[in-house]
């Protein structure tokens, strides 16, 4: 049996376990990538708890977190539910909702930068012409992260809708049919059927969910770099400076298990629920 | 000795000999470098791989482009004892820690045999130094100027600013005339953040003010340095820097400038590429001067930065080949043949250009800047950018905290205060760069 794990007990090893030991040692150190690692204790842990663009970043990613757990699973849901219901049109409606996540993550930025949301050439621009005053949600610190979760949300609510599709189709068509016989709505099958009988996908979603949030990088660091003031700094950019650009690679190890953390605490609670659920 | 061990010794031998005939035939001398287009790729395939090979048969060097991520592979490599034998750092800070760890070569023999020490301008050798020992040398320097329309100038009648009370009236003007007065934006590319905030801090507080916090003689918090603040955060309040600031890139603001959207551009004098691209198929005419400056500030004013710094790898195999390679690079020949293709990125710091044939034309505004800046310099009245003479961790937080300032989340106070914090401790540490 383990020489059958071998191959990909190697892999993971090397890939994952041997990394993910050395970020860890790697947080107790001070190391700017060049000289030995100094063993420093707990003062990298001091140092990000002590600084307020940190509480910044992680304040973003839970309302980050919080938008992706309801916005993009609510339409992702509704979406899935209406494919379902139809039958003529449904594959190209699954490609259309689909296409947003197979364009690369720097392409969907830069078409929503420069022209949806750009002042001069974007299409928020063109409607300020015509009279209808659109700011750059991107320019604003009071709107710059809901500006770039909107271009994410975008990217991303086809592929849940996909997903749950897939699940959907998996509820016996007896039962959408008697509940149909007995008088149910849409939103009425869509309560008391599909969502308890899809249950166990859309907790994953969600936990993949908490997870994503936390990892969150690229859309941030091409639409905004983590500005303005700090208002869009999510921790995955704030580590990605720390380590990149102050060449404090210890206290971007320290950054990254915060996100780690936040990522495993979401994955035992999930082994937890589907654990209570096997066990009813 | 048995049969077996002088046959075996008559094979190491061999291989041996082999091996030192090979070195002495060909050496290769590799050198990282960043991401480029395919022009450019081929502009330095021909003038500088093709140069080289052309003067110097017996050595080859290999240019190896590894995307914009080279700084990070080059310090991974440098750790594991591997790398490429020309070190291409961003600029003197990285190149003192790269030297503080070891994996540089000492430049001193080389400087003194091939004769840098008497062909540059001393001031950016000096920025190589690290306790009084070479170990880089700036590639190609940068220089802070106001750059402007000449034609929309001398319509309108205005004349260059030489002081800031002279370029807030200005400002002012073109304002009223719906101009953006400075040529700025941020978009994608915050750092450009770091470059007026070099401009504003030199040519309001000056450079000997910048000198003495750099030294760790004056706080950051000193009223010199809050008065400019303050001054700064209002230009940008008033509009100077455009309403749009976060949504524009710098470039298509320096483009606006050919039309007179925007007025004047406190810019890098890698600007001189735009001038190529934006003024020169419009048919319109760019001027360059020095930034103004306050009262009590000298005139004319160029912040200076460095780019990049050229070292040898300290476990380089080929040290003597690879000097030779930078060697070449500070070369008339080289210099001739690169600047007239490719203006403002290869102002390699040679301290006389007057011999040097250029082969194509080089436009008279760029032999004229270039003269005006090396007189500056000479004359010591140069500025400090912030990219080349503060510490990577004040760096970073003037990018963001010029963010902060402008958009009320800071008073110049709180701003200075951060930077103190932040430089005190990295000047402790012995991270802030030699300064000239």
């Amino acid at each position: 049996m383990w020489l059958f794990a071998l191959p990909a007990l190697s892999i993971n090893v090397v890939i994952i376990l041997i990394p993910a030991l050395l970020t860890i040692a790697l947080a107790f150190c001070q190391w700017d990538g060049l000289s030995m690692p100094v063993f420093v204790g707990l003062a990298n842990f001091n140092a990000v708890f002590a600084d307020r663009v940190f509480w910044i970043a992680l304040g973003n990613n839970i309302k980050w977190t919080l938008i992706f757990l309801t916005v993009p699973i609510a339409i992702g849901l509704f979406a899935a539910t209406l494919l379902l219901l139809i039958h003529r049109g449904r594959t190209l409606f699954q490609i259309v909702y689909f296409m947003p996540v197979v364009v690369a993550t720097a392409i969907t930025a830069r078409v929503w930068q420069g022209m949806i949301y750009n002042p001069n050439t974007g299409v928020f621009g063109l409607l300020q012409r015509f009279g209808i005053e659109l700011a750059d949600p991107l320019a604003h610190t009071e709107t710059a992260l809901y500006g770039i979760a909107a271009v994410d949300l975008w990217h991303w609510w086809g592929f849940l809708a996909v997903i749950f599709l897939a699940a959907l189709r998996q509820v016996p068509q007896e039962m959408v049919e008697a509940a149909r016989l007995d008088g149910a709505g849409f939103f009425g099958l869509l309560r008391h059927i599909l969502i308890p009988a899809i249950a166990p996908t859309i907790k994953l979603m969600m936990v993949m969910t908490v997870i994503w949030s936390f990892l969150v990088f690229d859309f941030v660091y091409i639409l905004t770099q983590g500005g303005p003031a700090y208002s869009s700094e999510v921790l995955s950019t704030l580590a990605y400076r720390n380590a990149f650009f102050e060449f404090d690679l210890g206290r971007a190890a320290a950054v990254a298990l915060v996100i780690a953390l936040f990522g495993l605490t979401a994955t035992f609670a999930y082994v937890r629920l589907q654990a209570r659920e096997g066990a009813n | 000795m048995t049969k077996f061990t002088r046959s075996l010794s008559g094979v190491a031998f061999a291989a041996m000999t082999l091996m030192a005939s090979g070195q002495a035939m060909a050496q290769t001398v590799s050198w990282w470098y960043e991401a480029l287009t395919p022009e450019q790729q081929k502009l330095l395939d021909d003038k500088l791989v093709g140069g080289f090979a052309a003067s110097h048969p017996g050595v080859t060097l290999e240019l190896e482009y590894r995307g914009n991520a080279v700084e990070n592979q080059q310090r991974l490599a440098l750790m594991s004892g591997g790398g490429p034998d020309i070190i291409n750092s961003n600029g003197p800070a990285t190149a003192l820690a790269t030297a503080k760890a070891g994996q540089l070569l000492a430049l001193d023999d080389y400087a003194a045999k091939l004769g840098w020490d008497k062909r540059l301008i001393p001031m950016f050798l000096s920025l190589g130094k690290v306790d009084g020992v070479l170990y880089s040398i700036p590639k190609n320097y940068e220089a802070m100027g106001l750059f402007y329309n000449a034609d929309i100038f001398a319509a309108k009648g205005w004349t260059a600013p030489k002081t800031v009370a002279e370029m807030e009236a200005l400002a002012d003007t073109m304002l009223a005339e719906g101009m953006t007065p400075f040529v700025a934006g941020n978009a994608g590319f915050r750092p450009a953040n770091e470059q007026f905030f070099t401009v504003a801090l030199n040519q309001l507080a000056g450079p000997a003010a910048i000198r003495e916090a750099l030294a760790g003689t004056r706080p950051w918090t000193d009223p010199v340095f809050v008065e400019a603040m303050t001054r700064f955060k209002a230009w940008y309040d008033k509009g100077y820097y455009g309403k749009d600031y976060f949504s524009t890139s710098t470039i298509d603001a320096f483009a606006g400038m050919v039309t007179g959207k925007t007025g004047m551009a406190p810019q890098g004098t890698w600007a001189f590429s735009w001038v190529k691209d934006y003024f020169d198929p419009a048919g319109a005419n760019a001027a360059f001067t020095s930034i103004p400056v306050a009262e009590g500030v000298p005139y004319p004013l160029f912040p200076i930065g460095v780019g990049s710094a050229l070292s040898i790898n300290a476990k380089s195999a080929n040290p003597d080949a690879a000097a030779q390679v930078i060697d070449y690079i500070f070369s008339g020949d080289f210099y001739g043949a690169v600047v007239p293709q490719w203006q403002g990125e290869w102002n390699v710091p040679l301290a006389d250009l007057s011999g040097i044939a250029m082969q194509g034309e080089v436009t008279p505004l760029y032999k004229e800047a270039t003269t005006m800046i090396a007189d500056a310099i000479a004359d010591g009245s140069y500025g400090y950018t912030t990219w080349t003479f503060w510490p990577p961790r004040s760096e970073q937080y003037i990018i963001s905290g010029v963010e902060e300032l402008w958009l009320n989340k800071a008073t110049p106070e709180q701003f200075l205060a951060g930077l103190q914090e932040i430089f005190a401790g990295e000047l402790a540490e012995g991270s802030v760069p030699p300064l000239p």
